[in-house]
Formats: structure tokens, sequence, C-alpha cells
């Protein structure tokens, strides 16, 4: 149950970029398995996110499990402005982030192993 | 055009680096100790920490006064100390979150917090941990800034008109419980100010006192709140929060190699929960920073006429760990502006500064809100700051030493959602003029 909430914040967190981009169509696909999850979102825009290398090196920041369950509330519930550029917390839940602009599809993958 | 970016950064977590955290930190520790020690002769040394031990602790209690310099230095080293043991015996990783809290347990060792007191704490969250089924490690954070409530226990123990050894089981019962319902409450509470305030654990725990004082004063049991200032040790305690930002911006430079690199990222950050300089910009270029914000609350505090006692200290020691996690010159400065602002706009004396100070120094709980929405709204929520923060102490009767830090909560959750109206107003006549749709619209 604990890491299904876990997986709606992250998806959450993710469509608040993607909104935040005027990305406004888009799927997104979830999938458990033993160990973990991964959410994979991907919509069409006519350019790469002007910001789209600060968001990666955010996502990429290491996972660290002595801070998610304390600040793990916050995911998803910020306004999903334009220049919102907070997505640290996204990053330290996270165990694996590929990000990808190709054919006017910009594409995030993330996954996450169970809690240990 | 195609772009790939994968793959997670290395992190801070190898062995050496975090090796080489906890032995500065061991080190800034052993210092503390030593300053206290040298300070005083072993008599009155004892005398004081006895002192210190079987004081109530409410605010404001400046253990400077309630025990001696050379006390409250050895009661700071060695409770910062057995913070970081225990961290370090439940493989915790440091970071600048961790930082922050322990420099914060440090800072409020001057004036309310010591191991008697903040043990029932550790033990509460440890049981709460256990429940769960989860490692302390996950809840260390809440733990060492859970400690806020200390007085809470000290106060039942020695304040109260209870014997004394039904005061130190009570005492330590609440506060057991106290430690056990922390951590799910402060998560929670995040959600209040979205982030915007620092020192969550201090709104937590406002709440969390405000009951304890509700249900000692609905059995008879009114709280004193004390005023034990010391001014008489300043030059000793400004000189050695000189010496300590000193190190810390040489420190930092040196391990930067030689350079201000990682600055630029810090200054250009926020600062909302959850922003980790050590992770976004490097050991070397968070201690410049901690150095530098070290600083310039020394100044402003000189500047403002104020003198080193005890809970500035501590303040600064606060401002100190949290420019490892939140807080830099361009988010804080806006702050401190708005607090100094509503001071003298107001009839309020100024001619004690010691009220306007510490709410300015703590009032940098806000400096997201200047870090993210602008200067603006950053002096007003310095201004709303310095306007509440002396209208909540009596609803906890000063059993949550982070006063601030609950009053920040109640200023970042009204101002948040106002400032995201504008926000959002904005970006719609932007979009309006630019002729998009917006999906935000109704």
């Amino acid at each position: 149950m604990v890491e299904k909430e876990k997986a709606r914040r992250i998806v959450d967190e993710l469509l608040v970029y993607f909104l935040a981009h005027d990305i406004v169509d888009f799927q997104v696909n979830v999938r458990f398995h033993n160990n973990g999850f991964t959410a994979e979102i991907h919509g069409l825009c006519s350019k790469a996110p002007a910001d789209m290398d600060e968001f990666a090196k955010m996502l990429r920041i290491p996972r660290n499990p002595n801070m998610e369950d304390y600040y793990d509330e916050l995911l998803g519930t910020r306004k999903s402005h334009a220049d919102a550029r907070e997505y640290h917390l996204l990053g330290m839940m996270i165990d694996d982030a590929q990000i990808a602009y190709e054919d006017s599809e910009f594409k995030v993958k993330v996954s996450r192993k169970f809690e240990m | 055009m195609t772009r790939r970016l994968s793959n997670k950064t290395k992190d801070h977590s190898h062995p050496d680096f975090q090796a080489f955290l906890y032995r500065i930190i061991a080190g800034y520790c052993v210092i503390l100790m030593l300053i206290g020690i040298i300070s005083e002769p072993s008599a009155d040394l004892l005398k004081g920490m006895v002192r210190i031990f079987t004081s109530p602790s409410n605010l404001i209690t400046d253990y400077f006064e309630v025990g001696n310099f050379g006390s409250a230095f050895l009661n700071s080293g060695i409770l910062t100390l057995a913070s970081l043991a225990l961290m370090r015996f439940k493989n915790v990783r440091l970071n600048g979150p961790m930082i922050a809290a322990l420099f914060t347990v440090s800072g409020f060792s001057f004036f309310g917090k010591d191991i008697f007191n903040s043990v029932p704490i550790f033990l509460g969250v440890s049981i709460y941990a256990r429940l769960v089924g989860k490692p302390y490690s996950q809840f260390s954070l809440a733990a060492l800034f859970g400690s806020t409530l200390s007085p809470v226990i000290s106060y039942i123990a020695f304040g109260t008109s209870l014997s004394l050894p039904a005061g130190i089981i009570i005492g330590y019962l609440v506060g057991i419980f106290v430690g056990m319902i922390l951590p799910p409450l402060s998560s929670s509470f995040l959600q209040f100010h979205h982030g915007f305030s620092l020192y969550n654990v201090g709104f937590t725990s406002g709440v969390i006192a405000m009951m304890v004082a509700s249900i000692m004063r609905l059995f008879g049991e009114e709280i004193d709140t004390p005023r034990l200032i010391a001014e008489q040790y300043s030059t000793g305690a400004g000189i050695f929060l000189t010496c300590l930002s000193l190190a810390l911006l040489l420190t930092g430079f040196m391990i930067n190699n030689r350079s201000p690199k990682g600055m630029k990222e810090i200054v250009d950050c926020p600062g909302t929960l959850v922003t980790d300089f050590v992770m976004e910009a490097g050991l070397g270029a968070t201690m410049i920073n901690m150095g530098i914000m070290g600083l310039l609350m020394i100044v402003f505090v000189i500047l403002l006429g104020g003198t080193f006692s005890g809970p500035i200290v501590g303040a600064v020691l606060t401002v100190i760990g949290f420019s490892a996690f939140g807080c830099h010159i361009k988010n804080s400065l806006p702050i401190l502006a708005g607090v100094v602002l509503a001071a003298f706009i107001s009839p309020m004396d100024t001619g004690d500064p010691f009220t306007l100070i510490m709410s300015a120094l703590f009032g940098s709980s806000l400096a997201p809100i200047a870090g993210y929405y602008g200067i603006i709204p950053g002096i007003a929520a310095g201004f709303l700051h310095m306007t509440l923060v002396t209208n909540v102490t009596y609803l906890h009767g000063g059993l949550n030493l982070y006063n601030n830090g609950f009053s920040c909560g109640f200023v970042a959750a009204c101002m948040v959602p106002f400032l995201d109206m504008i926000n959002d107003i904005r970006e719609e006549r932007k979009n309006g003029r630019k002729g998009k749709s917006s999906p935000d619209r109704g």
C-alpha cells in the first residue's frame, strides 16, 4: 500500500512538470513488478522543454531513503507554474531516470525499487 | 532534434566522503567541549552542568545564565557528539539536511536542549520506527529536529509541583509519546505550508506543545515563561562564532580547489524543501555558503546592537546549519529586511533588540518564499513573521523551542496560496497574450 501511494505521488510530480510546460497531450503508463515499479510519461510538444537539462540533473540526484519518508508528502502538491524548478525530492525517491526528446515527443521514464 | 539524458549521478554515500564529513562534525563537537572545559574550573563546570540538566528549560532559558559559559559549550558539544554518534551507529548518510539538523541541535543546546531532555524524544522516534518496521535512519531527521520539544520533559520534571521522581517518570513518558507521534505528524504538516517553511518540525512541534500546554493548564498548572538571558559572555561567544564562520569559509574554499565554484548554483536555488546544497553544489561550496551566512548574521547582530547571548548564538548556529539546506544570502536578506522594517515602523521598543534579532535570524525559515516568489514577497513574509511571532509563544508556553518555526509555518501557509494565485493570474494573462489555451482554465 505504501509503495502504491509513493507511485501515485511520483506520477503526480511528473504530471506537474508536464503541465507546467504546457504539454497537455500525454499518456501515462505505470507498471508494478516483483521488486518495484516503472512509470513512463510521454507527450507531444513542439520543442524540448527549455529546462530539460536542469530537470534531468534533479532526477539524477541519488536516491536517499533517509529523506523520503519525511518529505514525501510534498510530492505532487506544488502548483504547476512554468518556472517551478524544484524536483530534487522526486530525484531522491527514484532509482533510475531516462529523459528523451525525439520526434516532437517528450518522454520521461522513472523506476523505483521497493524499499529494502 | 534528439536528446537523451539518463543515469543517476554519483552520490555522496561513498564511505570516504561520509567518513570525512563525520570527522569534520566530530571535530566541531570536540572543539565545543574543549572551549567548555578550558573556560571554567572543573567544579564550576560540573555545577553549571547540573543546573542545566535540572532547569525547566522552556523559552527563554539561556544556558549561559543558568549554568555558565563553559557548561553551555560543554553541553552543546556533548549533545551534538551524542547525536552524531547515534547517526553513525544507525548508518545515517550525512547530507545537507543532516548538517542542518546537527547544527540546530548544537545551537539549541545553548538554550533548551540537553542530553537529559533529548533522550526520550530519540527513544520515542526509535519505538515508532520499530512499530512501522522501518530503519531508524529514515526518521533520524525527525528525531534530531524533534528535540525542540525537550522542554516538555524538563518542565514536567523540574518546573511543576510534581515530586522529582514522579516528574522525571511522567516527563520521560510524555517525551517518549511525543517522539512517537512526531514523525507522522511532521511529515503530514508539510502540506500546511507547502514546504515553504524550512523549520517544519518547529511548526509541528508548536502544535504538539500547544496541546501539552493546554492539558497542563486544564489541570491547573500555570506555565511560567522565564526570560533568562546572559549578556556578559557576548565577546567570547562572538569570537567563537566569527572563528567558526571563517573556518567554514576557508575550509570550504580549500575543499573547493580554492574557487567559489558551485556558489552560483546555491544562490540560484529558491531553497524550498527539499534542497540539499551538498548534493546540488558540493561540500566545498556548501561550507563557503555556511561561512558567509554565519558572518552575515554576526554583522547583522552587531549592527542592531545585539549581544551574543545563548539564544542568539543558537540562532546563528541554526542559520549556519540551514545554509546547507535552503538558506543563502539572496533568499535570506529580504526576510531580515522585512523583520527589521516591521520592528522600526511599529511602536515596538527596539531599545532591546533581542526579540527583533531572534525573529530575524530564525525568520530565515521563510527564505524559500523570497527565493521562489521574489524579494517583495520575501520582505512581506519577514514583516508578517515579526508581527506574528511575539503572539504565539503563549499558545505553547515556551515548551516548543522552535517558536519562530511555529510562527513561520502560519506565515507560509497564509502567503503561499495567495502568491500562487497571483502567479496563476500572471500566467493566465501571459497565455492569453500568446493566444495559448491554458489547461488550468475551468
